[in-house]
Parts: C-alpha cells; structure tokens; sequence
C-alpha cells in the first residue's frame, strides 16, 4: 500500500515523495508538522485580513503547538479538509462572523466597506449574468451552451476636455442608469463598466459628452478559453476525488503527506482556474468603457497651414482681449 | 432684445450688415487695430463678447471648406472641444454655419460662438464668447441676435 501510494505521488509529480519515502519517521514528522503549518498560513492568506479584522478566526485548526490529537489524526483531518474545501472566501468569512455575532447575543462589528474585488466577487458568485449576442442574458452557473462566441467588448476613448468634471459625473450616471458600476474614477479619467448589451448603446451616449480626439474600440472572443478552462477544472475535479478517496484509505504518513502534497497542488490549481472562469464571466457580461478627458496637446510639429492670415485670429484670445 | 440695429460701413467697398444687439451689450468703438479688423464688437460688463468681421472671399471657397478650414483651426490647433456643428439661415436669406465650443481655462469653462456665412465675395464670421455662467445668461439672446443677421 505505501510504496502503491508512493508510486501514485510520484507519477503526479512530487519530487519529494521518495525523499520522505526514505526519511526515518522522526524527521517525517517534522515535516508533517512543517508541511501542516505552510498549509495553515496558505490558508490564513488566502482568507484575507478582513476575517482577522473582524476578530473572527479563519477556519484553520489550532496551531500544531496546540495539538493535543496525535499528529497522525491531525494530519488525516487537515488533508481531508483541504480535499473537500478551499480556502472560506471573504464573504463566507463575514457571514460567519455575522453568525457568530448573533450567537453570542452581541452587535456585530460594522462591516468594513466592500473592496473592489469583493465587488466584483459580488457580481460573479454564482449568479454571473452572460450577456449573449441576442440581448438575452444567462447565468454562468447554469448548464448553458458555451460553445458560441463569448465576446468581451472594450473601449478606450479620448475626449478632449471642456467642464472636465461634469462630464465625468454624466459618464458615471450612465454607468448607472444602464445597470452598470463605476470601476474606477481619478480627476480626469474614468472607467465604467455596463452590461454588454448596453455597451453600443453607452458608448454612444459618453461619445456625445464631448469632442472625441480617440477612439479605440476591441472585440475579443474568450469562448475557446473559457471552454478550455471548464473542461480542466473538470478534469482537476475528477482528480480531486480520486485522491481525496486514496487519502481516506492511506495508513501511513509517508503516503497520505505524497497524496495530500497533491491535493494542495491541485486544490490551488482548481481555485486558480475557478477564478479565471469567473474573470472570464465577468469580462463577457460586463463591457469596459474607459474615458480619458484631456486637452487636446498644442502642435508642436510642423503642421499644414492655410494661407489665411484670419484663421490665426480665431479663438476667445482675440475675441475677448478688448 | 433692445431693437438697436447697428449699421457699420467701412469705406466704401466694406461689405454692409445689421445685427440686433441684444440687451446688456455695448458696442465699442476703434476695433480696427485686428488684422482683420473687427467690424462690430460689442460686450456685456461681465465679458461676454459678440463681434463680427467681414473677409474677402477671394479664394472663391465654399461655405464648406470655409467650415472645415474654421473648424480645423479652432479645433484641432487651438484645443478647443467642438460641441456642436448646426446649420442655420440669417435673416436676410443666406445659409451659414453654427459652431459651438467649448474649453477649460486654468479651472473656469468658457464657451465659444461662431457662425460663417459664406458669399461669393465675402466671408463673414460671427464670433461669440465668454465665461460659461456669463455666457450662459446670454446665450438664448445671443442666438436670436445671430439668428436675426442681416448681410
């Protein structure tokens, strides 16, 4: 059975299987405590700081030095874990919060405004709404056709400036008035964000907020890799299991750290691909329209001229310099 | 709208036209120190700007290059934010060419008026401007002064 799981451990790739194979048990251990203790802080980072502000713990087991549970025990119910949940995200970690606050009959902390990602998390979780090419929208969760075009549309556009802050004001309003968000806004440059299917509609609209000096325009289709990426999170899945039963049945340390060892490749991996899907979704539902208000630069470099003297008298310099 | 119509003639081959001063302008005197001259420019006491200016069409161009050739200008070199193109007929019949614009000055707005009317000999350029709260309390008798033109 040991060398059976050793074999396994290292035709997946773990280069240190053998080593461990080969260690006497004493230094087995400490590298069982060793590795337990990386996995604790993967853990613990992944969860963000927002449950530690909180002043809830992160779902991870007592540090080792509190173990009273013989290592061995400890280390099977880790790797079980791990096999069978990733990391508590931050909103997990604030519902949990939330619970514990109530159980105990005390107010629960102010929430601290929701980041950025948490935001888009918001939109993503479960219920990511795909706009399809139709009009028609569809949820990213559901079993639905992908095998079509996913498109993703940006634009960049470059307007030249005139009561610059209103303007940026009118461009987060249609944000909004379309069902979209404001994603990011600085003193003269904006970037919002509006369901693909208004995307036409929006950018017709800022384009008539001002003088468009540029204007670029992208269509990226994300179907073959979202297709891609489903098909490898399955495929990790399905591996997922497979080592998650040999775990439960393996009865020496050796073994179940090569295996666990895997399951913690393989749970990053999944988390990793899980998030580029939901980036992927959102990119397709959301479309990105970034504004860049500016002054248009004087010409410096030599430039064609009308042989107009008047032309050169045009403008609010001569009109109003009485 | 003060019914003052100002006839202006400048030597004997100056092209002639009448322009309704709106309420609150006053025309100023010697504004023949421009190259070109203007012949016509009137201001409220907050620095709203009307004038008007009268070129030889020598070049025989169409109102439509006359337009391109403006708005090139004030758009493209001086930084201006071209916010409308409209077309628009003076009172006495002759097609023109409204252009609004707009620009940012060290924090305050301002705006930009400047209508073209283009002959077969003259082309005449009607030009109005000033701070944005200024010029926004003027602009409707701005528009009906130019609107009311006659070449």
């Amino acid at each position: 059975m040991r060398a059976f799981f050793v074999f396994l451990a290292a035709s997946l790739g773990v280069g240190c299987a053998a080593s461990y194979a080969e260690a006497p048990p004493t230094t087995a251990l400490e590298r069982a405590r060793q590795a337990r203790l990386q996995q604790e802080q993967r853990l613990t980072a992944q969860a963000g700081q927002d449950a530690a502000g909180l002043g809830v713990r992160s779902g991870v087991e007592p540090p080792v030095a509190q173990l009273d549970v013989p290592l061995a025990e400890a280390e099977f119910d880790v790797a079980t874990t791990l096999a069978v949940e990733s990391a508590p995200s931050r909103r997990e970690q604030r519902r949990a919060a939330r619970r514990a606050s109530a159980a105990s009959g005390s107010a629960p902390p102010p929430a601290p405004p929701p980041s950025a990602e948490d935001q888009l998390a918001a939109r993503t979780d479960g219920d990511v709404r795909l706009a399809q090419n139709d009009g028609s929208t569809r949820t990213a969760t559901d079993a639905v056709d992908t095998s079509g075009p996913l498109l993703v549309y940006t634009a960049v556009l470059g307007l030249a400036a005139y009561r610059v802050q209103d303007k940026i004001d009118r461009v987060e309003a249609i944000a909004q008035e379309r069902g979209g968000f404001l994603a990011s806004r600085s003193m003269e440059r904006i970037v919002i964000r509006v369901p693909a299917a208004q995307f036409e509609a929006a950018l017709g609209e800022v384009q008539e907020l001002g003088d468009v000096v540029t204007r670029q325009v992208d269509v990226q289709d994300v179907g073959e890799e979202f297709r891609d990426t489903e098909t490898r999170i399955r495929t990790l899945e399905r591996m997922h299991e497979r080592l998650t039963e040999l775990l439960a049945a393996a009865d020496e340390i050796q073994a179940a750290l090569a295996v666990e060892q895997q399951l913690e490749r393989i749970t990053l991996q999944l988390e990793s691909l899980k998030g580029r899907l939901r980036f992927l979704s959102d990119q397709v539902a959301y479309s990105t329209i970034s504004v860049r208000f500016a002054e248009r630069a004087p010409q410096t470099e030599p430039s064609f001229e009308l042989p107009f003297p008047w032309l050169r008298q045009l403008g609010l310099d001569s009109l109003m310099r009485l | 709208m003060r019914a003052l119509l100002l006839f202006t003639l400048l030597g004997a081959c100056a092209p002639s036209f009448t322009l309704p001063l709106p309420e609150r302008f006053v025309a100023l005197e010697d504004q023949d120190r421009n190259e070109p001259p203007y012949r016509l420019r009137a201001t409220t006491p907050d620095g709203v700007v009307l004038s008007v200016r009268t070129l030889d069409n020598d070049v025989d161009g169409s109102p439509a290059f006359g337009t391109e050739a403006v708005t090139r200008r004030v758009r493209d070199q001086l930084g201006y934010v071209l916010l409308a193109e409209e077309e628009l007929t003076a009172a006495s019949g002759q097609p023109g060419t409204l252009l609004r614009f707009g620009r940012d000055l060290e924090g305050h707005g301002y705006r930009y008026l400047l209508a073209l009317f283009v002959t077969k000999d003259t082309l005449y350029l009607v030009e109005a401007g000033g701070r944005d709260e200024a010029y926004a309390a003027q602009e409707e008798a701005l528009e009906a002064a130019i609107r009311s033109f006659r070449l």
